[in-house]
């Protein structure tokens, strides 16, 4: 946003500016007209010599010559030229154009060019209406018989820590006789730059002791392998029979701490506007996670399309994407550890596994000691049953959740689940998951029955971030650009990209800013209150709020409510006579949110615009950032007045913003954070 | 670490008495606090009696209890998805019935119809929410009551 703000006060200057340039133009011509009668101009050159150096056939960079007009009349030029070598030398001088006024410069750019090896020389003349004219420059250049193609190398977007794709430097002979080749190495920079082995088989072509006249050789592996993040810079030299050749080698390094997200219709596409029994999967946001044998580095499967989703915790993907991956199940009290993983309105089932877990240029591939990890055991992490299903009395089915038992179900290839809470089971200091007797999340398969278990900490699903073996395992940053420029009209886009960063505070691009209000939440990971109509709903006593980019709109409030603290009409699109859960109105919702630290609640706005409105005029568009539904869905057409009081901020909230969410248990501006901060 | 390790054959389960509490008569309180392994205690409110149970994971299950003996309401709040289908009984196909048949991801979710209504929201490691019958709550009370 404010980078687009900025652009546009820039034009607008610009647009000033140009007028009072027109403006004073149209003023100084009648005065300076007088003038030009009474003086004459003068010539000063800012050099009387120039000394090129190239190679055959190459442009050597340009040397610039100023040309100041040191009088007190209009310089005309009549023409600047090379008068002498100009089959060797150019020269170009377009802020000169015909003339210049009295009191200002203009600059004569001088490129050399040889034709053949050895020393040459030419002249630059600039003939004017000044004394002395045409003045004149000597130029000199010395053409060598051998020349490096390119003569630079960038490497950018390398992530540290691997190795780069070698790339190639020509080294061409124009000369008549064979050239020496003294050595090729890297002068400046290694090790981070370092000329690799030969390909197999070796190239006819490499350099090796010398290059035949009128020929040319190829120098292979130029690598760059960054270790840790940054830019650097070195030199490839060549030394050989016709003096010193060097390239520059500069390479930048991708940040090891960030990976990119994108909003599209994932992996199934766009399956058309909402009907009563379908709906293509809007603003849901995906992106690539790689699941390894514990500490592999080959048995891996990168897996595209995995959900986005800081309202859970833990890594969970499909079997069938795992292709020929084995990884280790967990054996706890004489059984196979399997869960059923509990969502708002769905279950995920499968067995618990160990796997080293990659995402962007981070790696959990054990848990912390304290949990037992060893070099390479890896994290465990679910491993969803394709077509499965919980057993009929596991807690799930009996909540009556929906079986997300397929990718294309959950629209989907996993979720990576990147909540405040280290594992999935971590509640507020607790872990009720190993309280005897509850019927929770996790059972164990042994002798053809599945039993209730108690599954300590270090073997529930594992909020990845949490295991990374870097720093930045206190929390993640979700940073999402506008959808749209004022005054554009918002009507969303095909898709959108954004990135995702671990670690807060951990890095330069990590930082949570001055401006920005940290909002401690509460043991559930709700803000402690939500306040709408002049009502405040505290979590403690009604239901939760809070951030969620797995939810794929604003789910808030119902309509009756909406509309009489609104003033307005509020209603629901209907296929039929089905309210498809959007809304068709459209709508500001300022809503107050505080959090556990904070004495006041701070008021937030909630576009949200007519869906069918969206859907209808760009079929195509998958991100829309006020796409808004009610919490309360009428089984009837009667109004829903039912409300949760739930206000499940989605995915529309992040765009346009830098959202930090803090892990349970860390610190925030010098405080610990019980249970997960956010901040905005 | 000591674990204390619970283990419950899901067969166990099945054989709990298919009683239900919504829209049931209070004795059916006593099946739900067997299903979820809680603890009962019970208070008088103005209109009504409040039935808490306490299950073992901390969670709280609220049933309300209209002079008539007549179970009109239930309200959760746990760490885990709810047991649906005892707390709901019959209505239970009411709530399938309100599901929509297309999963859209969202964390909230409220079913109103005429004779049922069911309210839920959370997100892992929470979840809340109320169910209850319009034509069985006591005349002289509204379904605020049901929280």
């Amino acid at each position: 946003m404010s980078s687009k703000t900025f652009s546009l006060a820039t034009l607008s200057g610009l647009f000033a500016a140009m007028v009072g340039l027109i403006v004073l133009v149209g003023c100084g011509g009648g005065s300076s007209g007088g003038s030009t009668t009474t003086g004459s101009p003068a010539v000063t050159l800012s050099a009387a010599s120039l000394t090129f150096s190239s190679a055959v056939g190459v442009a050597s960079a340009p040397q610039s010559v100023t040309v100041t007009n040191s009088g007190t009349a209009t310089l005309d030029f009549s023409s600047i030229q090379v008068t002498a070598g100009a089959s060797n030398f150019s020269a170009s001088s377009p802020t000169c154009g015909t003339g210049i006024a009295a009191g200002t410069a203009c600059s004569i750019s001088v490129t050399f060019t040889p034709t053949a090896a050895g020393t040459v020389s030419g002249t630059l003349s600039i003939t004017d209406n000044a004394s002395g004219s045409p003045q004149t420059v000597s130029l000199s250049g010395a053409g060598t018989s051998v020349s490096v193609s390119p003569n630079s190398l960038t490497f950018s977007d390398v992530a540290a820590g691997t190795t780069s794709a070698a790339l190639s430097v020509t080294l061409n002979n124009v000369g008549a006789t064979a050239l020496t080749i003294t050595s090729i190495t890297i002068t400046a920079g290694s090790p981070i730059f370092f000329l690799a082995t030969l390909p197999t088989p070796t190239p006819s072509n490499y350099c090796g002791t010398s290059v035949a006249a009128n020929s040319s050789c190829v120098i292979y592996g130029v690598t760059f392998a960054p270790t840790t993040g940054g830019t650097f810079d070195g030199t490839l030299t060549i030394v050989d029979g016709a003096g010193t050749q060097t390239v520059a080698l500069t390479g930048s390094t991708t940040a090891l701490n960030t990976v990119p997200i994108s909003i599209n219709f994932g992996p199934y596409g766009n399956e058309g506007l909402p009907t009563a029994t379908t709906s293509s999967y809007y603003d849901a946001i995906f992106t690539t996670v790689t699941v390894c044998e514990p500490g592999s580095t080959t048995n891996c499967a990168a897996i595209p399309d995995v959900l986005v989703d800081t309202g859970s915790e833990g890594l969970r993907v499909y079997a069938s994407q795992l292709g020929s991956v084995t990884l280790p199940s967990i054996s706890l009290s004489g059984g196979t550890l399997y869960e059923c993983a509990e969502f708002a309105e769905s279950y995920t089932w499968g067995p618990v596994q160990m796997a080293t877990v990659q995402i962007g240029g981070e790696t959990a591939s054990q848990l912390p000691s304290a949990y037992g990890g060893t070099a390479n055991s890896g994290i465990p992490i679910q491993v969803i049953t394709d077509n499965g299903a919980a057993p009929s009395g596991a807690p799930c089915v009996t909540a009556g959740l929906f079986n997300t038992n397929t990718p294309s179900a959950l629209g989907a290839n996993g979720l990576l689940g990147i909540g405040v809470s280290p594992q999935d089971c971590w509640i507020g200091g607790t872990n009720p998951c190993e309280s005897s007797g509850s019927d929770d999340l996790y059972l164990t398969y042994s002798g053809g029955a599945y039993s209730y278990a108690s599954v300590p900490l270090a073997q529930q699903a594992w909020n990845p971030v949490a295991a990374f073996s870097s720093s930045d395992t206190n929390g993640v940053v979700v940073t999402l650009p506008p959808l749209y420029t004022p005054p554009s009209p918002d009507v969303g886009a095909a898709t959108a990209t954004g990135t995702l960063t671990f670690g807060i505070n951990t890095a330069n691009n990590n930082q949570i800013p001055g401006t920005a209000n940290v909002y401690q939440l509460d043991e559930y990971g709700y803000f402690e209150s939500s306040t709408f109509g002049g009502v405040t709903y505290n979590s403690n006593n009604s239901y939760g709020s809070f951030l969620d980019t797995g939810s794929s709109a604003y789910f808030v409030s119902d309509d009756v409510t909406l509309s009489s603290v609104l003033d307005t009409s509020v209603s629901d699109c209907l296929v039929g006579s089905t309210d498809i859960g959007y809304f068709c109105s459209t709508l500001t919702i300022p809503l107050g949110l505080q959090g556990t630290n904070m004495s006041q609640p701070i008021t937030v706005d909630l576009p949200i615009a007519n869906a069918f409105t969206l859907f209808d005029a760009n079929p195509t568009f998958a991100a829309f950032d006020n796409l808004g539904g009610p919490s309360c869905i009428p089984a009837t057409n009667a109004p829903c007045n039912a409300a949760t009081d739930s206000w499940d901020l989605g995915l529309p909230f992040l765009f346009g913003k830098t959202i930090y969410f803090g892990m349970a248990g860390t610190t925030v501006g010098g405080v610990t954070s019980t249970d997960g901060y956010y901040a905005f | 670490m000591k674990r204390t390790l619970t283990v419950l054959l899901m067969l166990i389960m099945g054989s709990i008495p298919a009683w239900a509490a919504l829209g049931s008569d209070v004795s059916s309180v006593n099946s739900d606090v067997q299903a979820l392994r809680g603890q009962h205690s019970m208070v008088a409110k103005t209109g009504y009696n409040l039935h808490q149970i306490t299950t073992p994971d901390g969670g709280v299950v609220n049933e309300f209890v209209s002079p008539a003996g007549i179970v009109f309401g239930i309200s959760w709040n746990s760490h885990f998805a709810p047991n649906l289908q005892q707390l709901l009984g019959s209505h239970m196909t009411d709530f399938q019935q309100g599901q929509r048949t297309h999963y859209v991801p969202r964390r909230a979710l409220t079913i109103q119809g005429d004779n049922f209504v069911f309210v839920s929201m959370g997100h892992m490691r929470n979840f809340r929410g109320r169910a209850y019958v319009p034509g069985l709550i006591p005349a002289n009370l509204t379904a605020e009551v049901v929280q």
